[in-house]
């Protein structure tokens, strides 16, 4: 880091590779398409000069760009069936140190966010994602993605009513059916 | 979260200080699931992934093509952050020239396809170029009500346009237009060869209801929206450029009027379909057209073509909105 401030690539890499991976997950790139993705991210941050102080905070500036990675993704990915995306995320998450019962736990849960997450528009899921998962400030995610900041509140109390209701259907489901009639209920 | 620096919102503030996994008033299954997706181990390898990165930078490996313009808008001066607002328009305009390219059986048409692909090249003067041909096309009093759509202005000549007025110009301080492109160039999915929506629900509506007095009302609206807007020219290479272009614009002006006039919204939906039917933007336009039947009272009817609409589409960026207006008969 240079001392006016500056990263470059390499060293946004360094610092953000973990974040920015976490917020494509949320976004909704599987995860075996995780590190094409994050790859992208930070050679767009490296052609455009890596990160200059601004409004925007690093960690925001790159997700304000792997937003536009995610939202692109995504777009190419929809070939695939929407279940079979979220049973390859259930089937990975996990962490191999827990006890199964605990690592089952974790996986219904991380299952049951995606889904949630997916019930809010790209709009609102960037805004809550960055606020809630990331803790960004309102402040800086409404620099980095160029929105006022009357905006940026403005999604997240939108946001979080939507995952509210969507979190609730998910959880009370008695057993796994398709997202689409979970969601049906999410809208009543 | 805090938010010292504007104190114009403190109200807001205060609605949002509280982070909801850390909010005791959140129910505990929020709180738990916030939990788990801010601890989960992901396991990213990143001195795998810095080597990989390093070893790209070092071989000029090409941007991907969702940043390529974008790039090249930020190298002609654009803000680089503020230049993302403006990749849903280069993502539309290049994955429909993709779609004339390999779908299109005009001639013409076909031979639209390179003038796209250059726009994805990473030269900036492809960018900041404006289209010629766009230019010849009269501007249109119904959607020049929007001073950013003033159909002489071409697409291209926009992207050079500071990206914050063009997300604001059309629909107010949401982003609302910038959203819109993005979420119509999110229908390029959706328009697989083998998903595609086939038949037009809205435009199905409105020969259905011919006799309907609102249906009569769109004829009549439709053939103005027609007029105001120069039919594009059929043997250039920018035919699929203006008529994108006024394909976007009918869509946004849709989008802007869909609270304020639902049913100018439809008619432009209804519109829009009738002169473009099964582009990438169909679905987009459409689901417009439901919102716009379930503000203006027609629920029932707007049910009955929503619901195999979103059996088709029931993971686009925009189901989610329009399943609870059709279950709660209100857009929101």
């Amino acid at each position: 880091m240079s001392n006016d401030g500056h990263l470059d690539s390499a060293e946004l890499f360094r610092r953000y590779a973990s974040f920015v991976a976490h917020f494509l997950v949320r976004m909704g790139v599987p995860r075996g398409d995780i590190d094409d993705v994050v790859q992208d991210v930070f050679l767009v941050a490296h052609r455009n000069g890596g990160y200059m102080p601004g409004p925007a905070k690093p960690t925001t500036y790159l997700a304000a760009i792997a937003f536009r990675a995610a939202t692109t993704h995504r777009r190419k990915g929809q070939t695939r069936s929407f279940v079979k995306a979220q049973d390859e995320v259930v089937e990975r998450a996990g962490d191999e140190r827990m006890s199964p019962e605990r690592d089952a736990e974790q996986k219904r849960q991380l299952a049951i966010l995606d889904r949630a997450l997916a019930a809010l528009d790209p709009d609102k899921r960037v805004v809550f994602v960055m606020a809630e998962l990331q803790g960004e400030t309102a402040v800086s995610i409404a620099a980095g993605l160029g929105i006022p900041v009357d905006t940026a509140y403005s999604r997240l109390r939108a946001a979080r009513q939507i995952f509210r209701e969507a979190a609730k259907a998910f959880m009370d489901e008695p057993s796994k059916k398709s997202p689409d009639s979970v969601q049906q209920r999410v809208g009543t | 979260m805090k938010n010292p620096q504007t104190p114009d919102t403190v109200s807001n503030a205060t609605a949002t200080d509280t982070p909801m996994w850390n909010d005791p008033s959140e129910p505990a299954y929020v709180r738990e699931l916030l939990h788990a997706g801010r601890t989960e181990p992901l396991g990213y390898d990143v001195a795998q992934g810095l080597a990989r990165h390093l070893a790209n930078v070092q071989a000029g490996a090409p941007l991907p093509d969702w940043a390529q313009a974008a790039a090249s808008a930020a190298g002609a001066g654009s803000s680089a952050w503020l230049s993302w607002l403006v990749l849903p328009v280069v993502a539309a305009t290049a994955a429909t020239g993709l779609w004339f390219a390999t779908h299109a059986k005009h001639p013409a048409v076909v031979q639209s396809a390179p003038v796209v692909v250059a726009v994805a090249a990473p030269q900036p003067s492809a960018v900041a170029a404006p289209a010629p041909a766009v230019a010849d096309v009269p501007a249109a009093p119904a959607i020049a009500t929007t001073p950013a759509h003033s159909a002489a202005s071409g697409l291209f000549a926009k992207q050079n346009r500071p990206a914050h007025k063009l997300a604001r110009s059309a629909d107010g301080p949401d982003s609302a237009s910038a959203k819109q492109l993005d979420t119509t160039a999110g229908s390029k999915a959706n328009m697989d060869a083998t998903d595609r929506l086939m038949s037009a629900p809205i435009a199905s509506h409105s020969v259905d209801h011919a006799s309907a007095p609102v249906a009569a009302e769109t004829k009549t609206a439709a053939h103005e929206e027609t007029s105001a807007v120069a039919a594009p020219a059929q043997k250039t290479g920018t035919v699929s450029e203006s008529r994108l272009e006024r394909e976007m614009q009918m869509l946004a002006v849709a989008q802007r009027v869909l609270s304020s006039d639902p049913e100018r919204a439809l008619r432009l939906a209804q519109q829009g379909e009738r002169e473009f039917p099964r582009t990438m933007f169909s679905a987009e336009r459409q689901q417009l057209g439901l919102l716009a039947m379930v503000k203006l009272g027609r629920i029932d009817e707007a049910r009955r073509i929503g619901a195999p609409f979103l059996a088709k589409y029931p993971n686009a960026p925009w189901s989610a909105r329009l399943r609870r207006a059709l279950a709660t008969g209100r857009a929101d």
